[in-house]
């Protein structure tokens, strides 16, 4: 009997091993999946009023701190914008090298998106007059390949006063080049 | 036969938990390409560096390394300089060359007692220039070879560089735009008795030029531009078209050249909506502005 009753105990200790390794196995797997397929796509949207944060790789731009503002209207706005065409996103690196200012005689501030294929794989701080950038950060989600792509600027315009986004923005094609 | 599936489940757990682990690179020499442009402008210069991005974390000791840049076609391409970046005073070979005849720049490290430090990161650089005479852009890839030997064994690695040089303009924009408040206030108009109908209603600008702007090209580039309205989907009842100082509609592109002169164009937004009576003014869409070539 008590030879019976250890065996059948045994038995019923394994039954639930195999059944709590069955479900360690379903659980890893379906994190193996979740982990090789699928991402967090959360869209990135242009904010409505303008970034709190200036952009952290933002520098002067050299003799431009003063003189003259562009005229503008009131409620409307003014800008200069300089741009290089030629811009390369470093995989290794995960920066974009490019050329964008913001010149000082502008009334607005400005933020700056690349996008491609509809996906924004880099989206600025605030980039206030005076200023311009020559390399920005990746998403940490964007997937890309050594190649090219045609991809566009962005730009978004804010008042400096209330900081609230401007109903015209621009837009600029570009063909760009990824390296690993 | 529970034993067994007891292990086979085990081993199963261990293989699916190692998955994901296993897809991060496995251990081996990693490497990086840069160059200052791979978009030169011809008779322009760029400089190229190749680097070592993980040696410092492997167990693995490097004794030789060369490193062949090839396909450097003289017809396009001329060599303004070359150098190894490994600083070792003791290598038997630490040194970079040109062969004219293969076309190849190439670096030779040896270290016959001991192996490279261990903090090195970048190893070789060079320098071409775009041949000036070119008359028309094109491409040019540049096979890239790594022959690393350790203490225990030689790695060939491979990679390349394509270079697309254009022909010699200027790749900077600079543009000014301005706009006005873009407000607008529907006018209902006057009832026309003989017509039957209300007339002079649509929507106005709130002020004179509220709806205006220009655009000026302060650049040395000739771009072209074109203007777009995009109603948010709960007004996508209104459209909107711009107009020029003579009251044309615009079409597509339109030549924004170099001469700086400004270009106006008035923002006109006509079709009703449901609502009626606001306090404040409503943003009904967006203006985009297109710089292209």
């Amino acid at each position: 009997m008590s030879y019976k009753s250890k065996h059948g105990s045994t038995d019923k200790r394994k039954q639930i091993i195999i059944i709590v390794l069955i479900l360690l196995l379903l659980i890893t797997i379906g994190i193996t999946v979740w982990t090789l397929f699928f991402r967090d796509t959360t869209p990135v949207l242009a904010p409505d009023y303008a970034p709190q944060q200036t952009e952290e790789n933002a520098e002067p731009i050299d003799d431009d701190t003063d003189g003259e503002k562009l005229q503008q209207q009131q409620g409307g706005g003014a800008v200069s914008l300089t741009y290089s065409k030629e811009v390369t996103i470093d995989l290794s690196d995960n920066v974009a090298k490019l050329l964008f200012a913001n010149p000082y005689k502008s009334n607005q501030d400005m933020m700056l998106q690349i996008v491609i294929q509809d996906t924004v794989i880099v989206q600025s701080g605030l980039l206030t007059p005076g200023h311009q950038v020559t390399k920005l950060e990746l998403f940490d989600n964007a997937k890309l390949s050594k190649g090219t792509y045609e991809g566009k600027f962005v730009v978004l315009y804010y008042q400096k006063d209330t900081g609230e986004k401007a109903m015209i923005n621009t837009e600029i094609p570009l063909t760009i080049t990824v390296e690993e | 036969m529970k034993n067994r599936i007891l292990s086979l489940l085990l081993a199963l757990c261990l293989m699916v938990l190692a998955l994901p682990m296993s897809v991060v690179a496995a251990e081996t020499f990693t490497y990086k390409v840069s160059a200052t442009t791979t978009t030169p402008s011809i008779g322009s210069e760029f400089e190229v560096v190749i680097s070592l991005t993980n040696y410092d974390s492997l167990d693995a000791e490097i004794r030789g390394l060369q490193i062949d840049v090839t396909n450097i076609d003289i017809s396009v391409f001329e060599i303004v300089s070359h150098g190894t970046m490994i600083s070792d005073a003791s290598a038997a070979s630490n040194k970079t060359s040109y062969s004219s005849s293969k076309n190849y720049i190439r670096l030779v490290y040896l270290q016959l007692a001991g192996s490279m430090d261990k903090s090195v990161t970048d190893v070789m650089k060079f320098r071409l220039k775009v041949k000036g005479d070119l008359t028309e852009g094109g491409s040019i890839t540049l096979p890239i070879t790594l022959k690393i030997g350790t203490m225990s064994e030689n790695i060939t690695l491979t990679d390349s560089l394509t270079i697309n040089y254009q022909e010699a303009s200027s790749s900077t924009v600079s543009v000014e735009v301005s706009w006005g408040s873009m407000e607008f206030t529907y006018d209902d108009g006057t009832w026309d008795d003989e017509k039957h109908k209300w007339v002079n209603n649509g929507w106005k600008p709130s002020t004179t030029d509220s709806n205006l702007i220009t655009v000026k090209n302060t650049g040395s580039t000739d771009v072209k531009m074109k203007l777009s309205y995009n109603p948010l989907s709960s007004y996508n009842s209104l459209s909107g078209t711009f107009v020029d100082s003579s009251n044309t509609v615009l079409g597509s592109l339109i030549s924004l050249d170099t001469n700086g002169t400004e270009q106006k164009y008035w923002f006109n937004i006509s079709g009703t909506t449901e609502t009626r009576w606001t306090d404040n003014y409503i943003t009904v869409g967006t203006i985009t502005l297109t710089i292209t070539e």
